[in-house]
C-alpha cells in the first residue's frame, strides 16, 4: 500500500480509520479551526500529554495568527521522535508504533511523533540467575531500556547495534549487538540470515526467536544461551559474541553458546581467582549429582550390588524391607512428586510458596517412609539430587538434564552400570552433534582446544589477555600490551 | 580432490584422541595371555616388540603414502595405484577385515559384560542395545564419533592409567624375572602375536587427509601409540606380576583379572574391576563407532552411489546378526582369537602393496585432486 497522503482532513480521517478498521481505542482532535488533525492511539499513548504538547500550543498559536504553515507549527509543538512522512502506509505503521500523526489540511505529507508511552517496571534483581557478588540488576521488557544498560557500560563506537522488525503483525523490534572489530563475521552473517529468514505472525517473547535461530530445534541441549542479567550480556559483546534483544522480553540471548558456559555464572570473575574455581569446580560436582546419582543408586543397589561393600548394601537393602514397590518404581515416583513441587511452587504465590514447599515436603516424605512407599535410602537419594540440580546457573540446561535423569534411570534399571554408560555415551553423543552457530556445542572439550581448556573446569585468570578463541573472535587480544595503545 | 576422505579437518591433537581411543578401546583385555604363553614371565617385552615391528613401520608407510597422495586415503590412493578393478577387490578385503574385527570385538565384549557385569540378560540384548547407541551417533557423520573421542580421551585414560597403577598393587618382582627368559625366536612370535594390539593404528591409511596440518603426520599417530604401549604394558606387567606367568595363561581376560584384585581401604566399591569395564565399554563404545564410521564412509568412496546413513544401517545389521550366529563357547573363542593374529595382514600388507606398486607405476595423485 502506497497511497498518499490526502490534502483533505476529512479524507485523511476517514483513510487511516478504513486502515485500522475504527478501533475502540484510535482519536482525532483539533484545534478550533478544524485545519489540523491529530491522531493517537490511546493505549499507546497519553490524553494528557497530547493537551500539553500538542492541543496547547496550537491553540496559543491559533490564536495569533489565523494562516499559519508548518514552519509556524512546528516550533511549538513536541519534537520527540520527529519523521516526516508521505505515505499512508508509513503514517499507520507510525501510529501502531505509538507515534502521534500530525496533519495539516493542504499537504501532501504529515509529521509524526513518537509519544508512546510505556508500561515500565522498575528495575528489579535477577529472580533466576542470583549472585552474591555483582550488580543486582535484570533486564526489563523494554528493548530500549536494556539496550542503554548495555551502552552504558560499553562506550565503545565499535559497540554495533542493528535492529531489525520481525512478525508480520506484531512487528516486534529486535535487536542485534555485538563489538564490530571483536564478533567473528562468519557468525553476525549467520545471525543475519536466521533472523532474516524468520517467518512468522507475532513475536511474544525471546523463545520465540531462540527456537527459530537454533541450529538444531530438536536437539535436547540449548543451543543459544538466555540470560536476564545484563552483565552476562556485556561480558558475552566483550567476548566476541552477539547478543540479541527483543522488545517486550525481559531476557536477552547470548550466540554462540558452548556447553562450558551453561556452567559459569557471572560471579566466578567476580571473586578472586580461587574463590572463582572453587565455586565453578563445586558448580559441575553438583550437576554430574544431579544427573547421575539417581541412575547409579538404582544401577548399583538394584542391578550391580555386587560392586558395593557388604555392609553398605546389606544396610541399604535392609532399610527397604516392607517397602512395596521395587526400587526403580520408588525412585520414579519420588522423582516425579519433586517435578510435581517444582512446579507447583512456581505457581504459587511467593507468600505461602517457601513454607508450603518445605512442610508439604517433609511431611510428604515421612509419610511415604511410613506409608511403605519408599525407603529412606530412596528419600536421601532425591533430595539430594533435588538440591544439586539448583547448583547450575542456567535454568535450559538444567531443564535439559531433567528430562535426561529420567531416560538415565530407566536405562540403569534395565542394563546397570552398563546401560548407564551406553545411555551416558548416547547423551554425550547427542551434544556432540550439535553446533551453535556453527561452533561445537562441545568446545573447547570437542575438538579438543588445548589453549581454551583453562577455562572450563577452572576458571582462568583475568589478567589472561586473550580471548576464548572458540567464539573465532577478530581481535584476539582484550587489551595491549604494557605500554602499548589499545582501542579509542 | 576426494571429497569424502577430507571430512571432517581435524586437528593433529584429534586425530591423537581418536587413534588412542581407538587403540585402547579395541583391546581385548587378554594381551598378558598372549604374551606370557610365548615368553614367560619376561612376556612384557613382547608388545615392545610388536611396537617395532609393526608401529614404527606402520607410521613410516603413513608419511609415505601421504607424501605421494597429500589428499587421497588408501581407497581413492589405491584407484591411481592399482586400477579400478583390482583396487575395488583390495578395498573390499582392507574395510572387511575391520568389519570382522568389529564383529570379533563386540562378540567379545558381550561376553566379558555377560560374565561379569549382567550374568542373566540375554547376548542379543546387549549386542542391540550397543548398536542402537552406536546408530545413532554413527548416522550423524564422522564428526560426533571424533568429538566423542576427543572429550572421553583425556577423563578415560587418566583413570585406566590409575586403575592400572593401582593393579601393580601386590606385584611380585620375582615372578617377572629373568628379565630375558625366552629365546630370541619366542620374542619375535610372541611380538608377531601381540602385534594385534596395534591392529586400529592403520585405520590412520583411511582419516591420513583429515588431518589439518599433513607435516604432523608422526606426531599425533605415534604419541597414540606410544600411550597405548605403556597402557599395554602396564596391563602385561600387572598381570604376570601378580599372578606369575603360568596363572595369567589360565584366564580369559587378563588384563581386567588384574585390576578386578584392587583393594582401596575406605573405597566405597568392593571390586574396582566392573569400574575398569565402564571404562573400557566407553572407549570400546567409541572405538567400535569409529570403525564402523570409517568403513561406512570407506565403502560410499568405493561405490558413490551408496547413501552413507542406509550403509551404515546396513552394517550395524549385518555386524549384528553375524556376532549373534556365533556360539559363545570354548572352541568360538579360541578360533577368533587365532584369526584375530592374521587379521592384521591384509590391513597392512594392502597400504603397503598400494604404496610400492605406485612407486613402480611412477604414480601419484592425479593432477586435479592436487
Amino acid at each position: 500500500m502506497t497511497e498518499p497522503i490526502p490534502s483533505q482532513s476529512l479524507e485523511f480521517r476517514r483513510l487511516i480509520e478504513d486502515a485500522l478498521n475504527d478501533p475502540y481505542d484510535l482519536e482525532f482532535e483539533s484545534p478550533v479551526d478544524g485545519k489540523i488533525s491529530i491522531a493517537f492511539l490511546t493505549s499507546f499513548a497519553n490524553k494528557k500529554d497530547i493537551q500539553a504538547n500538542f492541543l496547547a500550543p496550537l491553540g496559543r498559536l491559533l490564536a495569533e495568527k489565523r494562516n499559519y504553515t508548518w514552519k509556524d507549527i512546528l516550533p511549538v509543538i513536541s519534537e520527540q521522535g520527529r519523521k516526516i512522512r508521505e505515505s499512508l502506509d508509513e503514517a499507520v505503521n507510525d501510529l501502531l508504533e505509538g507515534y502521534t500523526l500530525v496533519h495539516l489540511a493542504g499537504s501532501d505529507f504529515i509529521y509524526t511523533f513518537d509519544t508512546h508511552e510505556r508500561v515500565k517496571r522498575e528495575p528489579t534483581a535477577p529472580l533466576i540467575e542470583r549472585t552474591i557478588h555483582g550488580p543486582k540488576l535484570s533486564l526489563l521488557e523494554d528493548i530500549k531500556q536494556n539496550i542503554l544498560l548495555i551502552r552504558e557500560r560499553i562506550k565503545n563506537r565499535q559497540l554495533k547495534i542493528e535492529g531489525i522488525k520481525i512478525g508480520a503483525r506484531s512487528r516486534t523490534k529486535v535487536a542485534a549487538i555485538y563489538l564490530q572489530d571483536v564478533a567473528s563475521p562468519l557468525v553476525v552473517q549467520k545471525v543475519h540470515e536466521r533472523l532474516g529468514k524468520i517467518s512468522i505472525d507475532g513475536i511474544v517473547d525471546s523463545g520465540y526467536i531462540e527456537q527459530y535461530i537454533s541450529d538444531n530445534p530438536l536437539s535436547l541441549f540449548p543451543l543459544t544461551q538466555s540470560t536476564e542479567r545484563p552483565d552476562k550480556l556485556i561480558a558475552a559483546v566483550l567476548e566476541g559474541r552477539i547478543v540479541i534483544l527483543v522488545d517486550g522480553s525481559s531476557n536477552g540471548i547470548i550466540v554462540p553458546v558452548t556447553v562450558n558456559e551453561l556452567y559459569q555464572s557471572s560471579e566466578d570473575y567476580y571473586f578472586p581467582f580461587w574463590f572463582g574455581v572453587f565455586l565453578r569446580a563445586f558448580r559441575i560436582i553438583g550437576n554430574v549429582i544431579a544427573v547421575l546419582l539417581p541412575s547409579v543408586y538404582v544401577a548399583l543397589f538394584a542391578v550391580n550390588a555386587s560392586l558395593l561393600p557388604i555392609r553398605m548394601a546389606l544396610t541399604v537393602s535392609g532399610g527397604r524391607i516392607g517397602v512395596a514397590f521395587p526400587l526403580v518404581v520408588e525412585l520414579l515416583f519420588m522423582e516425579f512428586v519433586v517435578e510435581l513441587f517444582r512446579e507447583g511452587s512456581l505457581r504459587l504465590p511467593t507468600t505461602v510458596s517457601q513454607t508450603l514447599g518445605v512442610a508439604s515436603g517433609v511431611i510428604l516424605g515421612l509419610a511415604a517412609v511410613n506409608a511403605g512407599m519408599v525407603s529412606n535410602a530412596t528419600l536421601v537419594v532425591t533430595i539430594i539430587t533435588a538440591i544439586a540440580s539448583y547448583s547450575g546457573p542456567n535454568y535450559e540446561i538444567g531443564l535439559s538434564w531433567r528430562i535426561l535423569r529420567f531416560s538415565l534411570i530407566l536405562i540403569a534399571a534395565a542394563f546397570g552400570l552398563y546401560g548407564l554408560t551406553i545411555g551416558g555415551l548416547v547423551i554425550l553423543g547427542h551434544a556432540a552433534i550439535q553446533d551453535s552457530f556453527g561452533i561445537s556445542f562441545l568446545s573447547p572439550w570437542a575438538p579438543i582446544l588445548p589453549k581454551e581448556l583453562i577455562d572450563t573446569i577452572f576458571r582462568r585468570p583475568l589478567w589472561m589477555r586473550r580471548r576464548l578463541q572458540i567464539y573465532q573472535p577478530v581481535d584476539e587480544y582484550r587489551a595491549a600490551k604494557k605500554g602499548g595503545k589499545k582501542d579509542e | 580432490m576426494n571429497k569424502e576422505a577430507l571430512s571432517p579437518p581435524t586437528t593433529p591433537v584429534n586425530v591423537f584422541a581418536l587413534l588412542v581411543v581407538a587403540l585402547l578401546g579395541l583391546d581385548f583385555l587378554d594381551l598378558p595371555y598372549d604374551a606370557s604363553s610365548f615368553c614367560g614371565p619376561s612376556g612384557y617385552w613382547t608388545i615392545v616388540i610388536s611396537f617395532g615391528l609393526m608401529v614404527l613401520p606402520l607410521v613410516l608407510l603413513a608419511v609415505l603414502l601421504q607424501r605421494r597422495f597429500p589428499k587421497e586415503n588408501i581407497i581413492s590412493a589405491s584407484k591411481s595405484a592399482l586400477g579400478k578393478p583390482l583396487s575395488m577387490v583390495g578395498n573390499l578385503i582392507f574395510l572387511g577385515s575391520y568389519l570382522t574385527w568389529i564383529t570379533l570385538a563386540i562378540r567379545d565384549s558381550t561376553t566379558v559384560l555377560i560374565n561379569c557385569f549382567l550374568n542373566r540378560t540375554p547376548a542379543w540384548a546387549l549386542v542391540v542395545l550397543l548398536l542402537l547407541g552406536i546408530g545413532y551417533i554413527i548416522i550423524n557423520g564422522l564428526k560426533p564419533v571424533l568429538r566423542l573421542a576427543a572429550f572421553i580421551c583425556i577423563p578415560m585414560l587418566f583413570f585406566r592409567f590409575l586403575m592400572q597403577i593401582f593393579a601393580l598393587q601386590g606385584l611380585k618382582p620375582d615372578l617377572l624375572l629373568p628379565v630375558f627368559s625366552a629365546s630370541p625366536v619366542s620374542y619375535l612370535k610372541g611380538g608377531l602375536a601381540t602385534a594385534n594390539a596395534f591392529f586400529p593404528l592403520t585405520t590412520v591409511f583411511l582419516i591420513y587427509p583429515l588431518n589439518t596440518k599433513p607435516q604432523k603426520l608422526p606426531i599425533p599417530v605415534l604419541w597414540a601409540a606410544t600411550i597405548s604401549l605403556l597402557s599395554f604394558f602396564l596391563g602385561i606387567v600387572g598381570a604376570i606380576g601378580v599372578f606369575g606367568a603360568e596363572l595369567t595363561q589360565r584366564f580369559n581376560w587378563s588384563e581386567f583379572i588384574a585390576v578386578q584384585h584392587i583393594y582401596i581401604t575406605f573405597l566405597v566399591f568392593e571390586q574396582v574391576g566392573l569400574l575398569f569395564l565402564v571404562i573400557w565399554t566407553s572407549l570400546f563404545f567409541v572405538a567400535a563407532a569409529f570403525l564402523f564410521s570409517v568403513v561406512a564412509k570407506g565403502l560410499r568412496q568405493q561405490f558413490p552411489f551408496l547413501n552413507y546413513r542406509w550403509t551404515c544401517l546396513g552394517l550395524l545389521l549385518l555386524v549384528g546378526t553375524a556376532v549373534l550366529l556365533f556360539p559363545d563357547d570354548f572352541i568360538s573363542r579360541t578360533v577368533f582369537t587365532e584369526y584375530r593374529r592374521w587379521l592384521v595382514l591384509p590391513v597392512t600388507v594392502y597400504p603397503l602393496l598400494v604404496y610400492i606398486v605406485s612407486v613402480i607405476r611412477g604414480k601419484r595423485a592425479l593432477p586435479n585432486e592436487k
